[in-house]
Formats: structure tokens, C-alpha cells, sequence
């Protein structure tokens, strides 16, 4: 079943109708510029943050140092953004 | 003994705290996505809105400038600290109202004329549930406009992410949330 489908059976069972799905593709920016505040913004918000907690304080500045050099690669300028997309879902009561 | 719901048991464990920590990052991350969900909701004056998962009360602001003094936004998250800080960001605006709570047993009367959410409907334990509760605060013909994260595959801020992070921890991480969690699509958490 695709997404698509999904959401739609999930609306029309809960008795919304006229549901509309668009397909969003923007980039995240991550953090308030560069790559500091990029690893930070990492590191506290999204799908590294609780992981990354639970770590000892050894692999916690293994991952900073990691986040450091993935972000160093793909910063442009002090704008720092990754591809994010979304379900934009739109329907009737 | 009431079960507690996994999801907003961590909302309200350090999630909850980072997210008011970063919240500016986060409206900045999420600023583009939530705009576009901005124009597609199209709140008018003297509306009354729902926002579920109303965070740490950016979107309740920017509806409630839309819907003005006339209107009436109500925002709901589960997470006692980013609920606390909505109210405290919006205490001088008459027409918002933030009730901390769980959105699928959170009874509102059917008055309203939109329900919206960034990002905020991808927690649901049971998202039926959840979305026929909301729905009853619709009036008939009330609008529904929401964001929900498409697969972690597409999405460069989790994926490219993780393949930083997962080289250096052992466990398995929990499997990205999905708009129905024991769903088989990889519809991806609004990221905790």
C-alpha cells in the first residue's frame, strides 16, 4: 500500500472526505548558520538527539565529531540545509 | 492504572525540554514545510481553528494574526513543557487557547472551522481514533490541513543523519514513527 493510500484510507475511515495529498519537497535547514550550530541543532532536535543521549561521553564526541565532518562537506556558505520532503494533506469534514 | 502512551511519555522526558531549547532552529528547519501548509490552510478572519501539536506555539501565533481578535485558535500538545511555553508566548493574545492533553480523547465542541498541524498528527497510538476525535470539532465542511513527513529515505536531514550517528552506537535505534505506528510505511517521526 502506498503512502498515498494509507493516509486516504486512514482519513476516509475517520470520516473525512475529499482528502487531497501533495508531494512537498523543500530543503530543512539545520541550525541558525554554519557548522557548529548546525551539529548542535543535530544533536538536540531530529532523529540523532535521543539516540545520541543515550550514549556514553566517549561516542557522544565521536558523533559531534562525525556531525562535524558531514556537515563541513556539505555546508554552502553559512546556509546548511538537507533535503526534506512532506505530505501536504489536505480534507472535508 | 491508566497506561501512559509511550509517545508522550517522551515528549514530556527531555524532548520535550530540548524542543523549547531549539525552537527557533526548529521553526527555522521546519519554516518552508509549515509555510506552504500556511497558505493550503488559508485561515480568514473571525475562524476558529484547532492546532494539534501546536509545539512551542510558532503556527498558534501565525494563526492567530490571521483569524484576529474576532477568531479563536485552540492549540493542543501533549508535552507539558512545550504546552507551557505556547502559553506563555501567546499569554497577551486574547483569541489563543493552549490545553495540555492528548489530542485523541481531547473533547472539543463542533464549532470549529479548520483543523491544522505541523507536523503534529504522526504520534497517535491509534490514528483513527485520534482523527475522528478531532474531527468532532469540526463543523460539517470544516476544512483538515496537516504535514506529515514522508519516508526517511527521502528525507536527507534523518537519513544522511543517521549514517553519521549509527556507525558509533550499538543498539537498534526504534524504527521511525509512522502515522499509524504498527503500520507497515515508513511515514518518518517528526523527529524526537
Amino acid at each position: 500500500m502506498s503512502e498515498r493510500l494509507y493516509l486516504e484510507e486512514i482519513l476516509s475511515a475517520s470520516g473525512f472526505r475529499d482528502t487531497l495529498i501533495e508531494d512537498v519537497r523543500e530543503p530543512v535547514q539545520m541550525g541558525s548558520g554554519g557548522v557548529a550550530a548546525a551539529v548542535e541543532f543535530a544533536l538536540h532536535v531530529g532523529p540523532a538527539a535521543s539516540l545520541t543521549e543515550k550514549q556514553t561521553p566517549e561516542t557522544q564526541q565521536a558523533i559531534r565529531a562525525g556531525l562535524t565532518e558531514f556537515f563541513s562537506g556539505v555546508a554552502c556558505g553559512e546556509n546548511i540545509s538537507l533535503p526534506g520532503a512532506a505530505w501536504l494533506v489536505s480534507a472535508v469534514a | 492504572m491508566t497506561n501512559i502512551d509511550p509517545q508522550i511519555e517522551l515528549w514530556n522526558g527531555n524532548s520535550g525540554e530540548r524542543w523549547v531549547r531549539y525552537r527557533d532552529e526548529t521553526d527555522l528547519a521546519f519554516g518552508v514545510l509549515s509555510a506552504s501548509a500556511m497558505v493550503r490552510l488559508n485561515a480568514q478572519t473571525g475562524e476558529r481553528v484547532i492546532d494539534v501539536g501546536c509545539g512551542a506555539g510558532t503556527t498558534l501565533l501565525e494563526i492567530a494574526k490571521a483569524v484576529g481578535p474576532a477568531g479563536h485558535v485552540v492549540g493542543i500538545d501533549a508535552c507539558d513543557k512545550l504546552a507551557r511555553c505556547a502559553q506563555l508566548r501567546t499569554a497577551h493574545i486574547p483569541q489563543v487557547q493552549v490545553l495540555c492533553g492528548d489530542a485523541t480523547q481531547v473533547e472539543l465542541p463542533p464549532s470549529y472551522d479548520a483543523l491544522f498541524s505541523r507536523f503534529g498528527m504522526m504520534f497517535f497510538a491509534s490514528p483513527i481514533t485520534a482523527f475522528r476525535n478531532l474531527r468532532n470539532g469540526l463543523r460539517p465542511g470544516g476544512r483538515l490541513v496537516f504535514t506529515v513527513w514522508q519516508a526517511a529515505n527521502k528525507n536527507g536531514w534523518h537519513a544522511d543523519l543517521m549514517s553519521v550517528v549509527l556507525p558509533h552506537v550499538s543498539e537498534t535505534p526504534a524504527p521511525p514513527l509512522r502515522l499509524e505506528l504498527r503500520g507497515h510505511l515508513q511515514c518518518l517521526s517528526a523527529c524526537i
